[in-house]
């Protein structure tokens, strides 16, 4: 009852969500149309994938690089962010209580909630916050994250567990200013752990150094058991 | 023709303003009805008595934007109809996999005190929509304003339909903290 109360309440938000989410109505016309751009955009990618062929080297001689206490070194390749394919069968379970943070995290300052295999009501993964970084962490073979790393070429080690790492500089808004974010992926026994900090192009040094001091402390807590975490 | 001369032969109660609307916002009235009742017969009806609200309430009513006051329109319509023809069981559309998702959202506080008016709880949306970005709120909104099926909305927004699942469900769940730390029942 209440959900349909909320679906009939939406009717009355501002114009302009409503205007702005409008869909694009097909009609004979645009079909033809999409024939031509479809044909259109054939060209283009051809286009880009030749471009795309030179500019390959180029990423890969870009990297940044922090180095640790302990002397060993993360390295953060140029790459790009993908979309990439979720699992669809995910329910979100809870947020977690401070009990549970503080068992698999120990004092670090994190907020999460869980996420649930809505077929089996297995725990999959949790996703939050560690101040500004975005955390998200995964059993394996299950895929919580809707970016990817591409484009690494070495993983960097750290206390002997190999960590991905990567950064993505966005082009600039209307405003002139660049997002760049840092972002690394590692597993922990049999989780997979993504870490992403994001901030203005200003602040990469900040980002990074906030992010290897992440990576460095959820390694040294270890491997994370998830089947901690109680259901609703 | 613009909207404002389309209003203006509402004014003048010239019956040339429903063709003028139909042509120009027939197929988005249909689209939103469709949508909602799964069925071309009913939905056609829906959009007829769009036509014919839109003659009653213009005047006195100058709308601002007249595509989204005739869509408010078919939407409002086409939930009674779907309401009406659920109690007949003539309804075998995607809406009740949109009210599940929706349930999602709800409040899990025993709070039956501090139910919210219809007022309230149309801020609190509001709100929630601006604190969205831009392409999360539009997904949101086209799917539960527009009541846009999932492959069409990836389809349309060029992603794969997990991320669009994906997408939805953390502003589900957005939605579902806001009313929760507002401290409120539905």
């Amino acid at each position: 009852m209440n959900e349909k109360r909320i679906l009939n309440i939406l009717s009355q938000v501002d114009e302009k969500y409503i205007k702005e989410a409008e869909p694009v109505i097909k009609t004979k016309n645009n079909k033809i149309q999409n024939k031509w751009t479809y044909i259109a955009a054939c060209f283009i990618t051809v286009a880009i994938l030749i471009t795309g062929v030179f500019q390959i080297g180029k990423l890969h001689t870009n990297k940044d690089i922090v180095i640790l206490d302990s002397g060993e070194i993360i390295t953060f390749y140029k790459s790009y962010i993908n979309v990439s394919s979720l699992d669809a069968n995910i329910s979100i379970g809870k947020n977690l209580t401070a009990k549970e943070i503080k068992m698999l995290f120990e004092d670090l300052p994190v907020t999460a909630f869980s996420y649930f295999d809505s077929e089996h009501n297995n725990i999959v993964g949790l996703e939050g916050k560690i101040n500004n970084i975005k955390i998200i962490i995964s059993k394996s073979g299950t895929q919580l994250s809707d970016t990817e790393i591409t484009g690494k070429e070495k993983a960097s080690t750290v206390n002997g567990i190999s960590v991905n790492a990567g950064y993505f500089i966005s082009k600039a808004n209307s405003n002139g200013i660049k997002t760049a974010i840092y972002y690394s992926s590692f597993m922990l026994k049999d989780n997979v752990i993504y870490l992403e900090n994001a901030g203005v192009e200003e602040d990469i040094e900040t980002l990074k150094n906030e992010l290897a001091a992440v990576i460095q402390q959820l390694i040294q807590i270890g491997e994370f058991d998830l089947n901690i975490l109680e259901h609703v | 023709m613009d909207d404002m001369q389309i209003i203006d032969l509402y004014w003048q109660r010239s019956e040339t303003a429903i063709s003028e609307t139909s042509n120009k916002y027939g197929k988005y009235c249909h689209y939103i009805a469709f949508n909602i009742l799964n069925n071309k017969e009913d939905s056609e009806e829906c959009v007829n008595d769009t036509y014919m609200q839109a003659w009653n309430n213009i005047p006195p009513h100058r709308p601002s934007v007249l595509k989204t006051f005739l869509g408010k329109i078919t939407r409002n319509l086409a939930l009674d109809k779907y309401k009406y023809l659920t109690a007949k069981k003539r309804n075998n559309g995607h809406m009740p996999l949109i009210f599940e998702e929706l349930k999602e959202c709800l409040p899990t506080l025993d709070n039956t005190e501090n139910i919210i008016d219809d007022i309230t709880l149309t801020e609190i949306l509001n709100r929630f929509l601006a604190s969205l970005p831009a392409e999360k709120r539009k997904i949101f909104m086209r799917r539960y304003w527009y009541l846009s099926t999932i492959k069409e909305i990836a389809a349309d927004y060029k992603m794969n339909e997990s991320k669009i699942k994906m997408s939805l469900l953390r502003s589900r769940n957005e939605l579902k903290k806001l009313l929760e730390k507002e401290g409120i029942s539905l």
